[in-house]
């Protein structure tokens, strides 16, 4: 916990919610949140209403916002407080930009021990916090230090060893054996390292699925006007969640549905149908169907017509479906789902098919991915560590020492994630009890 | 000598620590009194014929540019010079030369013996003087006493040393010499504490008894590099040096006898090295492993006695020659010497303050294997600092303290004050977090400050420095021109590098791997390449250049460690009544009682929660 840095984190728990508050503390929390709402010199004690950008410039939400000047601030730094609205997507968007200016994700309580360190509290109270917001960890001292659990953990643990196991293997060249690296070794060791990054990368990319686990899955759904979109919404999630009439255009807010399948939780959202806008509000419907589009993890184009062609943009995976199947006759066509919502005929078809084009497979709850932002910010580091270790060997040449450093960065990350402390540690205890952000 | 005479400082022992401790204090302005058990034994190198090696070649280089005599001795007596590492990382190259020990003893005696302002005698100190917690001078076992304003102990494994071979138990320092009883028991008395520790040491074989056409050979560097900066014409010997290996059937002597090593049968009481470790803890450790490497280093130029590196033991003498008689070469090996184990009395180095004196009693330092070091490196290391030190508690400045950052020799003090002595502590490059920053070729840049406040350095050394430094710093500015693709493109396909489009600084090209300084040839630098200071300074200016961004990353690391290393903490905490620190801590911190909190976070059982109790505590709020 380096307390020269500027840190953020959302106060408030992921989830879609009305608010939701994103705390930021340290010398340049003024200056940065500067730059992201495109004001000089807020307010100071004051909540004020502004707009917040991206660092490309891009608006992400109207927040509000209050400065709170050194030491009068909950963790006796410049701190500045944004409540925006409650979606995970924003409160990302805020917390990202924070750290593109520079600032770090805190570390879990480190609001509090900021707080404790400055002065602000003693220690009484710094637990009375932690107590405030998770009863029931104090009790069982074991527990608290289980910042992951089962198979994950383990997996951690082994790549550590192999990383330690290599570092031990540079030193020991360095620092005892007054031999040459033989032929093998010269060759061994940067496949070793090969290795090593190929497994930190793999276990990297499980964030992916994991945060899907834990965040859930956006899915677009979109297609003319009157295929029978709000009907497939209903099929799917089994409610009438959607208006369903005949007639075009009567969806004209975005609907949203929500699901689990598969162990994910989906939120599906039914765009209104997209035609040449007559009206400001169609027009709008329309702007909005389109950027929540560009941004689903997936999209579902329904159509009612077979012979329609198959159009695809954007990166994310991508579902054509054609309902209404009772209405013509079925011409097999692999890149085609043909449901009937009528008939409730094709749909599990379709379910397969979301599945695998998201790649949800059955898992267990002890599976080994990575499910938070914290975790996937550790083993990435690792990875770029690994991956720097590796391109010392083939740009540098073999300089034991450089390669150690590495591979020694590596195992650092590492080590911050598995939280070496003790579990007779009470003053840890109190603060990593606490999540990120308070 | 007169009874009752006052010295500035008294030097207890005449080894590499106390040889350097002499040299240098009298060097800035103190008479000196090094008592010691032999006169003629002054600088006796107890073990490897050998000076440096891997991370102690650089300690050395060290030990010269704060003005020790170590690296001087040893460019005069070196009959092999080789630098380790070469193939495995510029930070980590490590000069070693073996040497004649003949040479070395006479070179460093007669320093010291033909120094006017040291006084040797030949005695024991059974005890100190002392009063009121400050130490006062020192009593000898006739009875004569000195008197002193520091005094330096630098006594080695003599105190209560007991030799073990097989079963044989001999109360001595070294083979051949008496140990020293008294002191240990008299500090005992003082409050300190005591702990034993062991070190094993090889036969010494005759070489007439070696088949040497069945042993290979290995030659040192064609263009060594001496040490010390004050050598000035250097051409030294390059003698050939021989091995050969252990193999089945002496590994399975040495296992049918493993029960017969007093030291690894536990009958010796000290805990003994684990990187050094005799050939029964190899064989029995290393078990999937047949056969060692030996390395036959000749005492001496042309000695008949050879020194069996790699070989350290205290099986009996039988089941040495039994064993060693089924290697290649010494099929009919006869000893002068067999190998021994021997255990002597230290004392933890966490009772030192960073400047080596002790924290108990003033004026009183400790320094070399007394502190549970092994080698002559390390030891001679702290004789300097000590000397330097007691000088300047004599002369009322501040003593000189170096920084993890910007020597091994800070990163030994630190080590030895702060951390668990469990073991004897001998330097690895990989205790060094700043490892890239600490270079053998770079020793000078990172010391020459300290040196020139402290007037350290003879004036033809302090000048060749400065010349080096000088000459550094302009083939650095040299590469900073750029050099046009028609003058640099064919040397670097004939390198199998890609070529330049356009005028680029010749800097840049020389990051790429495998570009050389002498491949670029540009006549750049102008320099015979014969010299060794400009061969030096093309390694080092190869390593900033190349190792340029994790110079910078390490130096980075420094910077953010600065304000913890710099914050002090007050003295004599009480530690146990912090309540908000774990019982570990309290227990460790009230030993070492760390003296800044950088110190205070490498205490072995603090965590980074206790360090921020006591910043609570201790860091003042604005």
């Amino acid at each position: 916990m380096n307390s020269g840095d500027t840190i953020v984190a959302p106060a408030t728990p992921l989830g879609f919610s009305g608010l939701a508050v994103v705390r930021v503390s340290g010398p340049s929390a003024f200056k940065f949140a500067e730059i992201a709402t495109h004001k000089k010199s807020l307010k100071s004690r004051s909540a004020t209403l502004v707009t917040f950008y991206n660092k490309k410039g891009e608006k992400v939400d109207r927040v509000v916002i209050t400065r709170f000047v050194a030491p009068a601030s909950y963790s006796g730094e410049d701190m500045v407080e944004i409540s925006s609205h409650g979606n995970p997507t924003i409160v990302d968007a805020i917390v990202s930009t924070f750290c593109s200016h520079g600032a770090r994700i805190a570390d879990p309580g480190e609001f509090t021990y900021r707080a404790f360190i400055n002065g602000k509290m003693d220690l009484i109270q710094a637990e009375g916090v932690a107590a405030l917001i998770k009863s029931k960890t104090i009790e069982s001292v074991k527990e608290q230090q289980k910042i992951i659990s089962g198979s994950l953990s383990k997996l951690i643990n082994k790549l550590r060893s192999k990383l330690v196991d290599l570092v031990s293997f540079l030193e020991y060249q360095m620092d005892i054996s007054e031999e040459d690296l033989s032929a093998k070794d010269k060759k061994n060791v940067p496949k070793k390292i090969s290795a090593l990054h190929k497994e930190v990368l793999a276990l990297s990319n499980t964030f992916v699925r994991g945060k899907m686990l834990n965040l859930g899955v956006t899915a677009v759904i979109t297609g003319p006007p009157n295929v029978g979109k709000s009907s497939l919404l209903n099929a799917l999630c089994g409610e009438n969640r959607a208006i369903v009439s005949s007639e075009p255009g009567t969806t004209r807010d975005i609907v949203k549905s929500e699901m689990v399948l598969g162990g994910v939780p989906f939120v599906f959202l039914d765009t209104a149908g997209i035609r040449v806008a007559k009206s400001a509000i169609e027009q709008e419907g329309v702007t909005r169907a389109k950027k929540l589009k560009e941004k689903a993890d997936l999209v579902i184009s329904v159509s009612d017509n077979p012979k329609a062609q198959i159009s695809k943009s954007g990166s994310q995976p991508h579902i054509f479906v054609v309902n209404k199947s009772d209405l013509h006759s079925k011409k097999p066509n692999k890149a085609i789902i043909h449901i009937s919502c009528k008939n409730k005929t094709g749909l599990n078809v379709l379910l397969q098919e979301i599945k695998s084009a998201l790649k949800i497979a059955p898992i267990s709850s002890e599976a080994s991915l990575l499910s938070t932002p914290r975790q996937s910010a550790a083993i990435s580091a690792c990875a770029k560590s690994v991956e720097r270790a590796q391109n010392i060997c083939k740009t540098v040449g073999l300089e034991l020492e450089l390669v150690s450093f590495e591979l020694r960065s590596g195992i650092n990350a590492l080590d911050v994630l598995l939280g070496k402390t003790t579990p007779e540690d009470i003053i840890n205890n109190i603060f990593n009890n606490l999540c990120v952000g308070k | 000598m007169k009874h009752d005479k006052s010295f500035d400082v008294i030097v207890c022992g005449g080894g590499h620590a106390g040889i350097e401790s002499a040299l240098i204090a009298s060097r800035l302005g103190c008479s000196v009194l090094l008592v010691t058990l032999d006169i003629k034994a002054i600088g006796r190198m107890s073990c490897n014929p050998a000076i440096g090696g891997l991370a102690k070649g650089q300690i050395v280089r060290e030990i010269d540019v704060l003005g020790g005599i170590m690296g001087l001795a040893t460019d005069k007596s070196g009959i092999q010079f080789k630098i380790l590492n070469q193939s495995k990382g510029k930070s980590v190259w490590s000069p070693r030369a073996q040497v004649d020990k003949r040479e070395y003893e006479s070179f460093v005696s007669s320093r010291v013996l033909n120094n006017n302002k040291i006084e040797v005698l030949q005695g024991e100190v059974v005890s100190l003087l002392c009063s009121k917690y400050r130490a006062q001078g020192v009593v000898l076992r006739n009875g004569a006493r000195a008197f002193g304003k520091s005094v330096i102990l630098t006594c080695g494994t003599f105190l209560n040393g007991l030799i073990h071979i097989g079963q044989k138990k001999i109360r001595a320092g070294r083979m051949g010499e008496s140990g020293a009883e008294g002191i240990t028991e008299f500090l005992l008395s003082l409050g300190f504490i005591a702990g034993r520790l062991k070190t094993g040491t090889p036969p010494r074989l005759d070489s007439s008894s070696v088949n040497w056409g069945k042993t290979s050979t290995t030659r040192g560097d064609d263009l060594p590099l001496p040490f010390s900066y004050e050598t000035s014409s250097f051409d030294p010997p390059n003698v050939a040096c021989h091995t050969t290996t252990t193999n089945l059937n002496c590994k399975e002597v040495i296992q049918e006898n493993l029960a017969l090593s007093p030291m690894f049968s536990g009958d010796v009481g000290g805990v003994g090295p684990r990187y050094c470790p005799s050939i029964e803890d190899k064989v029995y450790r290393f078990a999937h492993h047949d056969s060692h490497t030996l390395f036959l280093e000749p005492e001496w130029l042309r000695s008949d006695q050879i020194y069996l590196n790699g070989f350290s033991t205290s099986l009996p003498e039988h089941i040495q020659l039994k064993a060693l008689r089924l290697v290649p070469g010494l099929e009919h090996v006869r000893f002068f010497r067999p190998g021994y184990a021997i255990e002597y009395d230290f004392f933890s180095p966490a009772q030192l303050k960073s400047s080596l004196e002790t924290k108990n009693i003033s004026g009183l330092f400790f320094a070399g294997q007394i502190n549970g070091t092994s080698g002559y490196e390390e030891a001679a290391a702290q004789g300097l600092i000590a000397g330097i030190n007691a000088a300047k508690l004599i002369q009322e400045k501040e003593p000189l303290i170096l920084k993890r950052s910007e020597g091994y020799i800070g990163v030994m003090v630190d080590d030895l004050i702060t951390k668990d002595t469990l073991e004897p502590y001998r330097m690895f490059t990989s205790r060094a977090e700043y490892r890239i920053l600490l270079r053998f070729s770079n020793a000078h840049a990172r010391l020459c400050a300290h040196a020139d406040k402290n007037n350290l350095l003879s004036p033809a050394r302090y000048k060749k420095i400065r010349a080096s430094l000088a000459l550094i710093k302009k083939m650095l500015e040299s590469l900073n021109h750029s050099v046009l693709p028609s003058k640099i493109n064919s040397k670097l396909l004939a390198l199998g590098e890609s070529t330049i489009n356009q005028a680029t600084p010749l800097k840049n090209i020389l990051k790429r791997p495998s570009v050389t300084l002498d491949s670029l040839a540009l006549g750049v630098l102008g320099e015979s390449n014969k010299e060794s200071i400009t061969k030096e300074a093309k390694i080092e200016v190869e390593a900033i250049i190349k190792y340029e961004g994790y110079i910078k990353r390490q130096q980075d690391q420094v910077d953010k460690m600065k304000k913890n290393e710099s914050t002090p903490l007050p003295n004599n905490i009480n530690y146990f009544e912090i309540k908000s620190i774990s019982n570990e801590a309290r227990e460790k911190l009230s030993f070492v009682q760390p003296e800044t909190f950088g110190q205070a976070m490498r205490v072995s059982g603090v965590t980074p929660a206790d360090i921020s109790a006591l910043s609570v505590l201790f860091l003042k709020r604005t």
